[in-house]
């Protein structure tokens, strides 16, 4: 039985194989080339070469090593801003009733329909007013404020599932709000939180734009952006610049590897 | 004594009820003031001073409809519009395709483990750095020694190499199949997720009926997922229309304009002409054509469905 179901799927998983081959491929020709001379470069473009050089990893690391920092700095802060907004509106949205509710969730949801680039100028002088601009707050409170809103409509849905005995029983006890949040909601509401937090990495992680706008100090680039500087900085030697490319990306590659399933899964549940 | 008791308790209830009506406006208020500070201030004064000369020194006055009626002449811009739409098009018919292509394929796969892996095969490419798909697009479209031109040299197709990227014929489409097979996106994920929840039912009420797979795809699958398939549709367009990455990591907007679109156009008149009004009145337009594209989005999903009444 189970040998016909695994028959049926050949074909399928031919066809499978060859869209993964096409989405890998340029990622596994960064890492070949990354290990490669100019020479090496030269004599086999396709595939690996030996000996591996991993001199190219020794050469950019001074440079990608700032650039990496960055990002986790920026990263960390967003995230802890995302995370405690997105719980507490997820908390208001998801467990009270209250007047004007809708309304406010709608004021909040609706600025999923305004694009980022409108708000450019105005939020870049906004930034600069406020004396953030070259710091990683004017970075971490204007890409919180996009993030938000997809973080607190799956911390809504989220709070709306758990039964709602569980913060009875608690108020019974005589469990105040604030213990309420902290004991009952947040221990609960961990997986749901996990899936913003991916959510939220990827997108700073990834966020170009902004960095440029904001900082004219390249030494505080993310490697978003800090990998275009590169480009142009070891355009001479591939095996150097793929070096670099490799390096940035495998920090969120080595989270990931441990967090898919619960990613997919997350994404399962909204 | 019974009397006073009572109304302490009253009294409690009524201090406690207040507090239990203001706890949620309480935990919103964070949230409030980070909004109403990075989202909607900013997004009105986008409007309002897109109807100004503002300028880099802070300075404007009210112009009207003049940015708008420059624009309108501008030819550049008009072009950029069509850019866009170009864009837009090609990239959401062909993510939405490719990732309910391979969604359906990967849930061919009987096997839950196998099909897992597949999932994590096509997902974890997901986290490699956005800008450094373009770059690696790049890489692959260059003239010397670009992965697409020494493909083509190693089938002895030698003359059909060419600077994808340097030529106006081929650049717009060049920079807009960039991540093709467009599978390791969100629009995969979701879509093998919502047929993962068709019930087997209706999948073997129509293969009991001898219907073959494609009919369950058109009969079955493609109705069920309409809801998933137009939010999708219009989170990549939406995402496409504001497209700035493509120019800013590899054209430039060129070569001329053949690949200048709006968000980049936006870019450049704000932080190289320094002319803010005008860039307000760009992502103005900007506003107004997703506006129009969430409002065609919301007609198809509930005109003649089968789960409104």
């Amino acid at each position: 039985m189970m040998s016909t179901k695994h028959g049926k799927s050949i074909p399928q998983q031919i066809v499978l194989l060859f869209l993964a081959i096409i989405t890998w491929y340029p990622l596994i020709f960064m890492v070949s080339t990354s290990l490669k001379t100019q020479n090496q470069f030269y004599e086999n473009y396709w595939w690996f070469t030996y000996p591996f050089d991993f001199e190219n990893y020794l050469i950019v690391w001074d440079r990608i090593s700032i650039a990496i920092f960055n990002s986790i700095h920026y990263s960390f802060g967003t995230l802890v801003v995302v995370l405690t907004l997105s719980l507490l509106g997820g908390y208001a949205f998801g467990r009270f009733k209250f007047y004007g509710k809708n309304i406010l969730f709608l004021a909040v949801i609706m600025l999923l329909m305004i694009p980022g680039i409108l708000t450019l100028v105005p939020l870049f002088v906004l930034t600069k007013n406020l004396g953030m601009a070259n710091s990683s707050l004017g970075f971490i409170f204007p890409l919180a404020g996009f993030e938000i809103v997809i973080g607190i409509f799956i911390m809504r849905l989220f709070f709306e599932r758990l039964p709602t005995e569980l913060f009875h029983a608690a108020k019974i006890e005589g469990a105040n709000e604030i213990q309420l949040l902290l004991f009952v909601a947040i221990p609960l509401a961990l997986p749901g939180l996990g899936t913003v937090a991916i959510l939220d990495l990827l997108f700073t992680w990834n966020e170009l734009l902004w960095p440029l706008v904001l900082l004219s100090d390249q030494d505080a680039y993310p490697v978003s952006a800090a990998v275009i500087t590169f480009r142009n900085q070891y355009r001479v030697d591939n095996g150097n610049l793929f070096a670099a490319y490799v390096s940035v990306s495998i920090p969120l590659m080595i989270l990931f590897i441990f967090v898919v399933r619960k990613f997919i899964r997350g994404i399962e549940g909204i | 004594m019974e009397k006073s008791k009572l109304l302490e308790n009253s009294n409690s209830r009524i201090k406690l009820n207040n507090w239990v009506r203001y706890t949620p406006l309480l935990f919103l208020l964070p949230v409030a003031i980070e909004l109403i500070i990075f989202r909607y201030i900013p997004s009105f004064s986008a409007i309002y001073y897109s109807f100004t000369d503002w300028d880099v020194m802070g300075d404007w006055k009210m112009v009207g409809l003049e940015n708008y009626r420059e624009l309108f002449d501008d030819r550049v811009f008009k072009s950029t519009l069509w850019n866009m739409l170009t864009y837009t098009s090609i990239r959401t018919v062909a993510t939405l395709t490719m990732a309910f292509i391979a969604a359906e394929l990967v849930l061919s796969v009987r096997d839950p483990v196998i099909r897992m892996y597949w999932k994590i095969a096509f997902v974890m490419p997901m986290v490699m750095p956005r800008s450094l798909l373009y770059i690696l697009w790049g890489f692959i479209y260059e003239p010397q020694a670009g992965m697409l031109n020494e493909a083509l040299i190693a089938i002895g197709l030698e003359g059909l190499t060419q600077p994808w990227l340097g030529q106006s014929s081929t650049a717009l489409a060049a920079i807009s199949i960039i991540g093709f097979p467009f599978v390791s996106t969100l629009a995969f994920l979701v879509f093998i997720t919502s047929l993962e929840g068709i019930s087997r039912d209706l999948i073997e009420t129509s293969e009991l009926e001898g219907g073959s797979v494609l009919k369950r795809i058109f009969v079955v699958d493609l109705p069920m997922l309409r809801a998933p398939i137009i939010f999708i549709a219009l989170l990549v367009a939406l995402e496409s229309m504001q497209a700035v990455e493509p120019q800013l990591i590899l054209t430039r907007g060129g070569p001329g304009s053949a690949t200048e679109m709006p968000g980049h156009y936006l870019y450049t008149v704000a932080f190289s002409y320094f002319n803010f009004g005008m860039a307000c009145a760009i992502g103005v337009i900007i506003l107004l054509i997703g506006l129009i594209l969430s409002g065609i989005s919301t007609w198809m999903r509930y005109r003649g469905a089968y789960d409104v009444d």
